[in-house]
């Protein structure tokens, strides 16, 4: 059924190298492969993980992704529409397609502008909505995330955690995407937040057909909401396919030492684990 | 209030004022920085005013009553020239309040557009504005005032806008320094990701973040713009006798100090608390932007 | 390591937190942040500290070493009771000399928690020569020894090394080693693995359990249920700057006697399987200056009833566990499945 689905979002041998030192003339004498040969796709009103552990990868793919750093081979296709291949003012265009959450909700708002501001940018940048119209319009997405008008003319200092990211699913959604990129969305919110913004996500999903692009190192919470994972290792894609797969009958030893050391609250899952790994090869990296 | 929807509780009561209301708010509150606010708004209607405060005219000499003190017909005594003492210090307001204001504005003028350039881009355009600044640093400002005056002639605008290039790079280094930090904020990837010209990053996200070190930084010049002033005027390329800022007065009444000492004290009283008032206004500025722009 | 004698009698607390009460100056005024706290740490066993931010955990955590940013930070009443020494009460000096030796601290951040300017053996050392009198040599021995102790491979190599060659998990590891160098009776861990990978945060909780065989208590502080659930033997839960449960793990998340420890464990996602809907906690925790006078969950709790508006106490109920809950008796909370 899910292969009836159009494709919104296909990379195709994602490379990404960062110059970690440079010689006097500034040439680049040491590299870092961040990203090797990395090819997905993603589908409407579907949702793909990308798991992994710090400097994996994952990060640095969101941002290939999102045309927020250039690949240095591979290529980003987003509803048909070749990103790798634009220029500058097309891809600001085509940028409302796909949207971004990020991971620290603290950060990812400037702190000067006021709610109706932050929100209502994409508003002003594609469609040059403005005034009571742009009011109107962020005061119903505020209300789609669960906040409200009462909220446009508030500074994000006054909001916690939980409402700050709801806050930027608002800005996301006000561009009208087919995709939407959360990058550690959930990562810096307590469990009790992180359960209502899931499941905000997940009724947005359910709501208006969004695909997820969802960039996680938690495996309990990406279990919650992948419909398709993919696991990173070290700049390469190791393992991917159907969630259900990846975490009943995992082939990769890397995912099997990856979802044997998730801590688990419940005692069953945990023997349910230890079945599942019979032996765990989690060999800590040394220096 | 906590029950149907998935919406967190309120954590602020009563509605958001607008930034300017609260922002003015809060700095009415901080009793140093509202007296020099209140200080400055006396000098500028004194300024403006002038005409009608001065009991004499600036200008008008008697040489029958030279270097007067203080009281009987002149309140502040007379100078060298029999000039009314406390009506040149009136109508020097005027220059004192301008002269700074010029070299601060020249200076903000050329670093801010400058520093948001290089902080921004950084690479080659830093590596260029960067060394431009650092030259321009080492060169004395007192040879580029001369330079600018020499070939426009001497007057109290030309004067304070060699001030003002000097202070440039100044401001540029501070407005350089801030946007780096700004640039890598995430929330300007989230504005690029949303579409955002790299105009607009600059101008709508990332200037109001660098305003609060700007500030302080602006407030600093303005107290060095009033010493430049007098230390210009007393060279000649400054402000033309007979007009006189304060700075003149304070000069011209230091030559006289041991035959009339009186005649350096009220200029000298009125620049320190006019620097002053420059510098805590500032503080209290930066401070009453509020958490929303306060960074750390 | 502790002399054997300290392992001995197993039923004497390392440490007794009675009544602890914080107060922090916020822009509302002096308002409690910490308020009633109860807890009890056994040697030789790992004590979970659970709560969400602006639960007051790591205040707490900080508080028993006094570590508190004063003064915008305060105790205002309470005992801290190591054996016989309040240290509440304790003049500086005599805490200082106590501090690293017989109560020990580990943090969140390995990275900034190390000085950079120093190898790993000169930071390890310094504890030693300070709180032990060792010579430069002895302690420098010493100091391969523990490393070697806390799982670092080669140790006589890595002793030389400065903080940023190792990886985050080594970086830990060295704190700990630094932490439990003077064989101290009691260790602070505040949220120790947080920043690391699942797969070292493993390693390190394992490290952690190992060291309480000879007999040193733990107090981890963490978010992570999951974490708690595995590693520790004991749990405190805390909510808006109160305990509201405690008792052996295995009881409490097998049958909670606070709806707030349920609504946790509820909401946490499991790797087992995809549920429809995840379980929530609606609204979120109230800042300090707005706390009802009765239950402080009472906004937020399925079960609340006027009964709650009244100030509830901590108290026991049997099997170890305590709690505070007024409708406690009545109500059949649902825990994880054994």
């Amino acid at each position: 059924m899910s292969t009836a689905r159009e494709v919104v979002l296909r990379a195709t041998g994602l490379t990404k190298r960062f110059t970690t030192r440079r010689n006097v003339l500034g040439r680049a004498v040491e590299r870092l492969t961040a990203v090797e040969d990395v090819s997905f796709e993603l589908r409407a009103g579907k949702t793909l993980a990308l798991v992994g552990e710090s400097g994996s990868g994952k990060s640095t793919t969101a941002r290939l992704v999102t045309a927020l750093e250039k690949p240095d081979a591979g290529t980003v296709e987003v509803c048909g529409t070749e990103w790798t291949a634009l220029g500058r003012s097309a891809l600001r265009r085509e940028r409302r397609r796909m949207q971004m959450v990020f991971q620290d909700p603290y950060a990812s708002l400037d702190p000067t502008k006021m709610v109706v501001h932050t929100v209502g940018e994409p508003l002003l940048v594609h469609e040059g909505v403005r005034g009571q119209e742009r009011d109107r319009r962020v005061a119903d997405l505020l209300e789609r995330v669960g906040l409200s008008a009462r909220h446009l003319h508030r500074y994000p200092y006054e909001f916690s955690g939980g409402q700050r990211q709801r806050i930027a699913i608002a800005r996301a959604l006000a561009a009208g995407p087919d995709i939407i990129v959360a990058d550690e969305a959930v990562s810096a919110l307590d469990v009790s937040t992180q359960a209502q913004v899931l499941n905000l996500l997940l009724d947005l999903q359910r709501d208006s057909g969004l695909a997820f692009l969802f960039i996680s190192h938690d495996l309990g919470v990406v279990r919650q909401v992948a419909d398709h994972v993919a696991v990173m290792h070290r700049g390469r894609l190791v393992e991917s396919g159907p969630a259900d797969e990846i975490y009943e009958s995992p082939r990769e030893a890397y995912t099997k030492s990856l979802l044997a050391a998730v801590p688990e609250v419940s005692p069953s899952r945990r023997r349910e684990r230890a079945g599942l790994v019979t032996e765990s090869s989690t060999g800590e990296v040394v220096g | 209030m906590t029950t149907a929807t998935a919406a967190e509780p309120e954590l602020v009561s009563g509605p958001t004022a607008g930034p300017f209301r609260r922002f003015t708010r809060r700095l009415v509150r901080q009793p140093l920085a509202f007296g020099s606010l209140l200080v400055i708004v006396l000098l500028v209607i004194t300024a403006l005013a002038a005409p009608l405060l001065a009991p004499m005219d600036p200008n008008a000499t008697d040489l029958v009553a030279r270097n007067q003190p203080p009281g009987g017909g002149h309140l502040l005594g007379t100078d060298d020239l029999g000039r009314d003492l406390l009506s040149r210090l009136i109508y020097g307001t005027r220059i004192t309040l301008m002269a700074p204001l010029i070299a601060v504005g020249v200076g903000a003028l050329i670093g801010v557009p400058a520093g948001l350039i290089a902080g921004f881009w950084g690479r080659t355009p830093d590596w260029l504005l960067s060394r431009l600044a650092d030259a321009m640093l080492s060169l004395p400002s007192l040879v580029l005032a001369m330079a600018i005056v020499a070939a426009r002639g001497p007057s109290t605008v030309n004067a304070m806008t060699a001030v003002g290039l000097a202070f440039s790079p100044r401001i540029f280094r501070v407005v350089r320094g801030a946007t780096m930090s700004v640039r890598h904020e995430v929330f300007i990837d989230a504005s690029r990701a949303i579409g955002c010209t790299t105009k607009r990053l600059i101008a709508v996200h990332v200037l109001p973040n660098v305003a609060a070190p700007l500030i302080v930084q602006a407030t600093v010049l303005l107290g060095f713009g009033v010493l430049a002033e007098a230390g210009l005027s007393f060279l000649g390329v400054g402000v033309q006798p007979p007009e006189a800022s304060w700075g003149v007065l304070l000069r011209r009444g230091f030559d006289n100090l041991y035959m009339a000492p009186f005649q350096s004290i009220p200029s000298g009283l009125a620049i320190t608390v006019l620097i002053l008032a420059f510098q805590f206004l500032g503080d209290g500025m930066r401070d009453s932007l509020g958490k929303e722009l306060r960074r750390a | 390591m502790p002399d054997p004698a300290n392992t001995e009698p197993s039923n004497a607390p390392a440490l007794t937190i009675e009544g602890l009460r914080i107060s922090a100056a916020t822009e509302h005024g002096r308002v409690d942040v910490v308020d009633d706290v109860h807890l009890t740490l056994r040697p030789g066993r790992i004590t979970g500290l659970a709560g969400e931010s602006g639960s007051g955990k790591t205040v707490t955590g900080l508080a028993v070493l006094r570590l508190l940013a004063e003064p915008t930070l305060r105790v205002e009443s309470g005992r801290i009771l190591l054996g016989d020494l309040d240290l509440a009460r304790l003049p500086r000096g005599e805490l200082r000399a106590l501090r690293g030796r017989r109560v020990s601290m580990v943090f969140q951040e390995p990275m900034t928690s190390l000085d950079p300017a120093f190898t790993v053996g000169t930071l390890i050392g310094e504890v030693l020569r300070r709180h032990l009198g060792m010579d430069r040599r002895a302690a420098r021995e010493r100091a391969v020894e523990l490393l070697d102790r806390v799982g670092i491979p080669e140790p006589e190599k890595r002793v030389d090394s400065f903080p940023f060659q190792l990886s985050g998990g080594m970086q830990q590891r060295v704190l700990i080693a630094m932490a439990v160098a003077c064989g101290p009776d009691v260790l602070i861990a505040d949220e120790p693995t947080t920043a690391l990978d699942v797969t070292v945060q493993a390693q390190i909780l394992r490290l952690l359990r190992s060291l309480t065989d000879d007999g040193m208590a733990v107090l981890l502080v963490t978010h992570d249920l999951g974490v708690l659930a595995e590693h520790c033997d004991d749990l405190v839960v805390m909510y808006a700057g109160q305990v509201v449960e405690t008792g052996p793990v295995d009881d409490v998340l097998a049958a909670p006697a606070h709806p707030y420890t349920a609504g946790l464990l509820a909401a946490v996602p499991s790797t087992a399987r995809r549920v429809e809907r995840l379980a929530t906690i609606p609204g979120t925790v109230p800042p300090p200056h707005l706390l009802p006078a009765g239950c402080r969950f009472v906004a937020r709790c399925p079960h609340a009833a006027p009964v709650c508006e009244e100030p509830v106490t901590l108290e026991d109920a049997g099997g170890g566990r305590s709690r505070r809950c007024a409708r406690a008796a009545e109500l059949d909370l649902e825990g994880v499945g054994r």
